[in-house]
């Protein structure tokens, strides 16, 4: 169903309101941040109107340069990327010959629908309960506190993702340019490598993207399995909360740190949210 | 569906990922079950000596008067005793307070929240199907929740709620000191966050409905409501299950926004399923105690999943 | 670093390695448990091994507006209304809640057109409100005495039998009058952490904050305060009537005696039996702790450690003289009251006794619990104390009652 393009203009002058205001809403929380990131700690609660810069309240960028002079701020950073990257790549290693396997094979057994659903099901399970047995696994195998033990664990649960999405990308090619590559003599590794790999190059990348914010934004595990070294963008966040309680201003300008890279994944990889986040079942 | 002649590759490409499935959440789930029924006591036996310290080349370190210099090494033993309880951790959940009331707040939350994102997803998704002004870039505004970290939303809405002065102060709402109130505002927060993704998720669908279809239902129904009604409604029913039921899934794991906004309270107002179990096990370490009580989370989330995988089944095929 | 409450589970468990024999080489930083006081030191050992390097002995103290208590309107106005001159500090409890009272909803701070507050208190859930709750009910739910015994100077339990007393009727007043206070401050604060409190109280909008040392510090902090040198301190007041616990019955005094706290996690540095190295951990850890006051200052800032040791109180009680403190930017009336509010609290003579048994975090969020569901009206205090009571006994079976009768008595000292 597309929009009708002859709208009465009065309907359209309406709706445009609306919409724009639903967006003001949706933003606002957003545009909050920032605005306290820029304030003085004496400000952080005291300004009035909406907190615009400049009208409601003199702006500083001392909270941006105080938190980003800080080892602990880089360090957050940093582990959180490593993390991040390293989980997508794993999960996308495993999952995207799973899911050519299901997109191109036939399995007996276990039906192939059965087994997309199987992958699907681990997403729903809740996180809570494997946490305490992952915190003893860890321990025992003395990998708590380490980058290695998040990547493991954030890959594990972006997994069913990978494979659900890239199979639906591989049954959307056509089968014939594979069956093609078989004239040529390729053999299925080929017909995967050089063949289907490249042509669902785009939405694996997309895919990428969104376990990469998946993993990026993950807190429950991690202040489960990290105290000190370890420490990632959101527990660095959890961590203004120390003796001395939450410093607002701080916390603003880590709240943007954090919320930056997601935000801007989204709108990059607008096109496969809808298909990624209901893990394939409706196409965007 | 037209596949590859089957070879045992097929195999090749599917298992390392089932077998990584399998281990990390099979393994897990049955340890955790193990430990439900135990009682875990680790105490360490320590001994301490004095080792000779030595250099990289492995000889001895001297002080200043020529004798080697020592120092500690701590020898450890840890002794865990497991003690088979049986179900004794399974009855105190059914006669414990806080697990009560943290069954309760997970369903209001889940049966007030969820609803309101899909009425007002499929609101807004009818508004953006309309000609309007700026439309994709409105639209792409509207995606940012959807990735923003749970855990900074949370705190970011602690000084939206802020009662003395804050933006939203002019309402005198008591949004986080009043019990009731801080549920509902831990229910805001998560409509803000989640509304957009059924948003785009349901203009996907309304999208998707051929154009013909929607010309000829324009002609048999009168009014707006009656198009809505038996033509809009009915081709979105399977869209709205199934984001119904991921939605379901996802809010009964709510953890990081009472974690950064409430603490769980006034009192355990806002201690959600997730959150008790976390601090049971994490904080208290009485680790059979909480795996039971995720072993009571998990039934309540098999439940809801065995609705939701018929039906998606169905999308499926 | 860990928490004093920390002891129970991770001495006894063989977590934690004892200092004792560094401390007598000779060979590291020479620091001893003598230059703290009696009521800290107790907090760094178990069963009288060394454990712990002070670097933050936590206790509460009352904070107060110097100017508002001063000013002479305000002094006979509040004369008129309750029949007796304001006093400074007040010596009561009682007293206090007068004062906040009476302060409270008018504008007696000219630093906003609106009107203030009486008290401020953090009271958000998992956020240490229970511990305004221990200073607090210290002095309305102790019994004095000079000795420690079944009925005097206990709090926490019963030392014959572990069982709770934190339902008593003391601790119940306490609670009552806990819930009196709070109405004469903002009623977001039962969502409030210590951040959201003290800057509201450094924004000039209460006349009274009773917390940790932070707040001393925090004053003279320009950019999060508008009260330097109108920041008084002093010792926390008393109750004007203590619950007997031999005769079950109120006692009214008219000169209620000083209680000292504790009240805090007292974060400090602990070896762990994991350390590889724990020479070099224990060197670093002592560098810490024989600091002199300008260097600790320094080092510390703004963002304020409770003043524990010797060299941090000014002559006689301790080694610190007054210029460094000015040096570093403190005002002069404040820092005076704030060292002295602090020797006070530290150096008691009857003092609020520390949990330090196995599980005291979970038997404390249980109370934190009910607390909080107290303030923000959902239960009553008898209910919410009654509610704490009967989970403690849970806990307390759970863990062994006699195991953890012996861990009681050996940390409070009963024989």
């Amino acid at each position: 169903m597309k929009p009708k393009q002859n709208q009465h203009p009065l309907k359209y002058s309406i709706y445009s309101l609306i919409a724009v205001v639903a967006a003001m809403i949706f933003f606002f929380p957003i545009y909050w941040a920032f605005s306290t990131s820029l304030r003085n700690p004496l400000d952080t609660f005291t300004v009035s109107g909406f907190g615009i810069p400049f009208l409601n309240f003199e702006p500083t960028l001392t909270n941006w340069v105080d938190q980003l002079a800080t080892e602990e701020a880089r360090k957050a950073v940093y582990n959180s990327t490593v993390i991040a990257v390293f989980a997508s790549i794993l999960a996308l290693a495993l999952g995207i010959p799973a899911a050519y396997a299901l997109a191109r094979f036939r399995f007996k057994t276990i039906s192939n629908k059965d087994l997309t659903i199987w992958f699907l099901s681990q997403r729903v399970l809740p996180p809570v309960a494997t946490v305490v047995p992952f915190y003893l696994i860890m321990q025992f195998l003395n990998l708590l506190d380490t980058q290695l033990a998040l990547i493991l664990i954030n890959a594990t649960f972006v997994l069913p993702f990978v494979v659900v999405i890239v199979r639906q990308t591989f049954l959307d090619l056509p089968i014939e340019l594979e069956e093609a590559a078989f004239m040529d003599g390729a053999r299925n590794y080929g017909a995967f490598l050089r063949v289907a790999l490249p042509l669902a190059a785009p939405a694996i990348a997309a895919t990428g993207l969104i376990m990469f914010a998946f993993t990026w934004n993950e807190f429950l595990f991690a202040i489960t399995l990290s105290s000190k070294e370890v420490i990632t963008i959101p527990i660095h966040m959890a961590g203004a909360v120390d003796t001395r309680g939450v410093q607002f201003w701080f916390m603003a300008v880590r709240a943007m740190i954090a919320m930056i890279p997601p935000v801007l994944i989204a709108l990059l990889a607008q096109r496969y949210i809808v298909q990624g986040l209901t893990l394939g079942a409706v196409k965007g | 569906m037209k596949t590859h002649r089957n070879t045992k590759a097929r195999f090749v490409f599917l298992l390392p990922a089932a077998v990584w499935v399998l281990t990390f959440t099979i393994f897990p789930l049955v340890y955790s079950l193990y430990l439900s029924v135990h009682k875990v006591e680790t105490k360490m036996n320590v001994s301490r000596e004095k080792v000779p310290m030595l250099d990289a080349s492995g000889n001895p370190v001297l002080d200043a008067k020529g004798n080697p210099r020592t120092k500690i090494k701590i020898n450890r033993e840890k002794i865990s005793t497991w003690t088979n309880i049986g179900f004794t951790n399974f009855k105190r959940l059914a006669e414990d307070p806080q697990v009560h009331s943290a069954i309760k707040v997970t369903s209001i939350f889940v049966l007030v929240a969820v609803p309101s994102q899909l009425v007002l997803g499929i609101l807004l998704a009818l508004l953006f199907n309309q000609r309007l002004w700026a439309r994709s870039f409105l639209r792409a505004v509207m995606l940012l929740p959807i990735f923003a970290t749970p855990l900074a939303v949370g705190y970011l809405f602690f000084t939206i709620f802020y009662e003395e002065g804050g933006p939203l102060g002019f309402l005198g709402v008591p949004f986080l000191s009043h019990p009731d109130w801080a549920l509902f505002s831990v229910i805001l927060v998560d409509i803000w966050q989640w509304t957009p993704f059924c948003f785009l998720v349901f203009l996907a669908a309304l999208q998707g409905i051929p154009n013909e279809l929607m010309e000829a239902a324009k002609m048999e129904s009168k009014s707006k409501w009656g198009l809505f009604a038996n033509i809009i409604f009915p081709m979105l029913t399977p869209t709205i299950v199934i984001v119904l039921l991921l939605r379901l899934a996802e809010a009964i794991k709510l953890f990081d926004i009472p974690f950064a906004l409430t603490g769980g309270g006034p009192g355990v107002a806002t201690q959600s399923m997730s959150f008790l179990a976390f601090r049971t096990g994490l904080r208290y370490f009485d680790l059979g105690y909480a795996s039971a009580m995720s072993y009571c989370l998990l039934i309540i989330v098999m439940i809801i999943v065995t609705l939701f995988f018929r039906k998606l089944r169905q999308s499926y095929a | 670093m860990v928490g004093a409450f920390w002891y129970g589970d991770i001495v006894p468990n063989g977590y934690a390695f004892p200092i004792d024999d560094f401390m007598t080489t000779g060979e590291y930083p020479q620091w001893s448990y003598d230059s703290m006081p009696q009521s800290l030191k107790t907090l760094h050992t178990w069963e009288g091994v060394g454990y712990g390097v002070l670097n933050d002995g936590d206790g509460q103290v009352l904070y107060y507006r110097r100017d508002a208590l001063a000013n002479p309107e305000w002094r006979a106005d509040f004369k008129k209304e309750y029949g007796y001159s304001m006093p400074v500090p007040p010596k009561t409890w009682q007293q206090m809640l007068d004062i906040s009272n009476y302060f409270n909803g008018k504008n007696w701070d000219s630093n906003d057109p609106d009107p203030d507050s009486g008290t401020v208190l953090h009271l958000k859930v998992g956020e240490q409100g229970h511990y305004h709750f221990q200073s607090l009910s210290a002095s309305f739910a102790i019994t004095p005495g000079p000795e420690l015994d079944q009925h005097h100077n206990v709090y926490w339990f019963d030392p014959t039998n572990m069982k709770p007393l934190i339902n008593s009727p003391g601790h119940v007043a306490a609670l009552e009058f806990l819930q009196e206070l709070h109405k004469t401050g903002p009623s977001a604060q039962v969502g409030w952490s210590l951040g959201e409190a003290w800057d509201y109280f450094l924004r000039g909008k209460s006349v009274f904050v009773f917390s940790w040392g932070d707040v001393g510090s925090l004053c003279q902090d320009t950019s999060r305060s508008k009260i330097q040198g109108v920041c008084a301190s002093s010792i926390l007041p008393s109750s004007d009537t203590y619950y007997d616990h031999k005769d079950k019955k109120f006692v009214k005094t008219t000169n209620p005696v000083k209680v000292g706290n504790t009240t805090g996690g007292s974060w400090h540095g602990v070896i762990s039996n994991y350390s590889a190295n724990p020479e070099a951990t224990y060197s670093l850890l002592s560098l810490m702790a024989i600091k002199p006051a300008s260097i600790w200052l320094a080092q510390n800032g703004w963002t304020g450690v409770d003043p524990g040791f010797t060299y941090q109180f000014l002559e006689p009680q301790g080694e610190a003289g007054l210029g460094e403190y000015l040096d570093a930017g403190w005002s002069e009336a404040d820092v005076k009251d704030y060292l002295k509010a602090y020797y006070e609290t530290f150096f008691a003579d009857t003092f609020l006794p520390y949990l330090r048994i196995p599980g005291s975090f979970e038997y404390w969020d249980i109370l934190d619990k009910n607390l909080s569901a107290t303030m923000s009206g959902e239960i009553s205090p008898k209910q919410a104390l009654d509610n704490t009571a009967k989970t403690w006994e849970q806990i307390t079976d759970r863990l062994g009652r006699d195991q953890q009768l012996g861990y009681y008595q050996s940390a409070i000292g009963y024989k």
